[in-house]
């Protein structure tokens, strides 16, 4: 999975926003507001790749429980399906 | 080729129009300075405007309308101030900005949500203790310690501004409402309606510099939500709630 366009993300104040840009930006004018987790978490998925691989590399960064992260990704995902900007 | 140099929030501007509408639009902000910010517009840039006020016109489910070109070049303009300001932490922002006491208030909603029409109501209230600002794109500026609202002559369709600055107290996103009720918003909250309604381009970067000076913003001002309906009230209700301290 990756993500449908290409969005430009800023840290606001306590919060990071994601907004898509260039072309996107007429086709999507949603803003979503993120943590910092969820944050990285766009990051990877501007390249594709599978919930299995966002936990994993999500592990390399965060020393937090597994069981939290899996958790963490699960929910973005649905958050991303629910918002319509995820390729599937 | 029409030229003159203004001032807006503090930058002198040069403008280079094919037609004179701009130049007489902006004569009260006339000055003889050397220009910091230089502006010029193309035939080409004032067709691509037409499309893109079509476009803006659809999103707001209002029909087509055909406007001149010497109309549209004033859009072109400040579309074009707009993003050099940028670089000087000045926003270009969508709402209705009216000062009393000497702060200044910003309502902003997405058109038709009645943001002049409250502002009449605040106008009423105060008498001549309200100064409008600006009814429609005020200038922000964000870079120093306190945000400051600037007017400017793109001031909505009845032409309500001054050309003056006052320091920005707060941002109120406007709803309307049956009962009339406000309240404050954290800015995660208010950010959607504050980026939607602030000028940005679809450069990443200057989308992110935006979303940056919107973070600062925030910081520098109170955020409130406010419900009304257009009873006097509402105005009374709206600034009581500002100023409870």
């Amino acid at each position: 999975m990756k993500l449908k366009y290409n969005f430009a993300i800023q840290e606001v104040t306590d919060f990071w926003a994601a907004v898509p840009v260039g072309k996107d930006a007429r086709r999507y004018r949603g803003v979503m507001s993120l943590n910092e987790s969820a944050k990285d978490m766009m990051e990877f998925l501007r390249e594709d790749i599978t919930e299995e691989q966002l936990v994993q590399k999500m592990l390399e960064t965060y020393e937090v429980p597994e069981e939290q992260l899996r958790h963490d990704v699960a929910e973005l995902i649905q958050k991303l399906r629910e918002a319509e900007v995820l390729d599937e | 080729m029409f030229t003159g140099t203004y001032l807006f929030a503090n930058i002198p501007v040069r403008i280079s129009s094919i037609y004179e509408e701009v130049q007489l639009m902006c004569a009260d902000y006339r000055i003889e300075l050397e220009p910091e910010v230089e502006v010029a517009t193309t035939l080409e840039e004032i067709a691509e405007e037409d499309k893109l006020s079509d476009e803006q016109r659809k999103l707001e489910g209002l029909p087509p309308c055909k406007f001149p070109n010497s109309y549209l070049e004033t859009l072109t303009v400040y579309r074009k101030i707009a993003e050099a300001f940028l670089e000087h932490d000045v926003l270009l922002m969508h709402g209705s900005v009216v000062a009393v006491d000497g702060e200044a208030y910003m309502f902003t909603a997405l058109s038709g949500t009645g943001k002049s029409t409250h502002v009449r109501l605040w106008r009423k209230l105060f008498g001549e203790r309200a100064v409008m600002v600006n009814d429609d794109k005020p200038l922000v500026e964000i870079g120093g310690d306190r945000a400051i609202a600037y007017g400017t002559p793109w001031d909505g369709k009845h032409h309500l501004s001054n050309n003056i600055a006052v320091p920005l107290k707060a941002i109120v996103v406007l709803r309307r409402g049956l009962e009339n009720e406000i309240h404050p918003l954290t800015t995660q909250d208010a950010f959607p309606t504050l980026l939607q309604q602030s000028f940005r381009t679809e450069d990443p970067m200057v989308t992110m510099h935006t979303m940056q000076l919107l973070g600062k913003l925030s910081k520098q001002v109170s955020l409130y939500e406010l419900h009304c309906n257009m009873d006097p009230e509402a105005a009374m209700v709206a600034y009581k709630g500002m100023n409870n301290d």
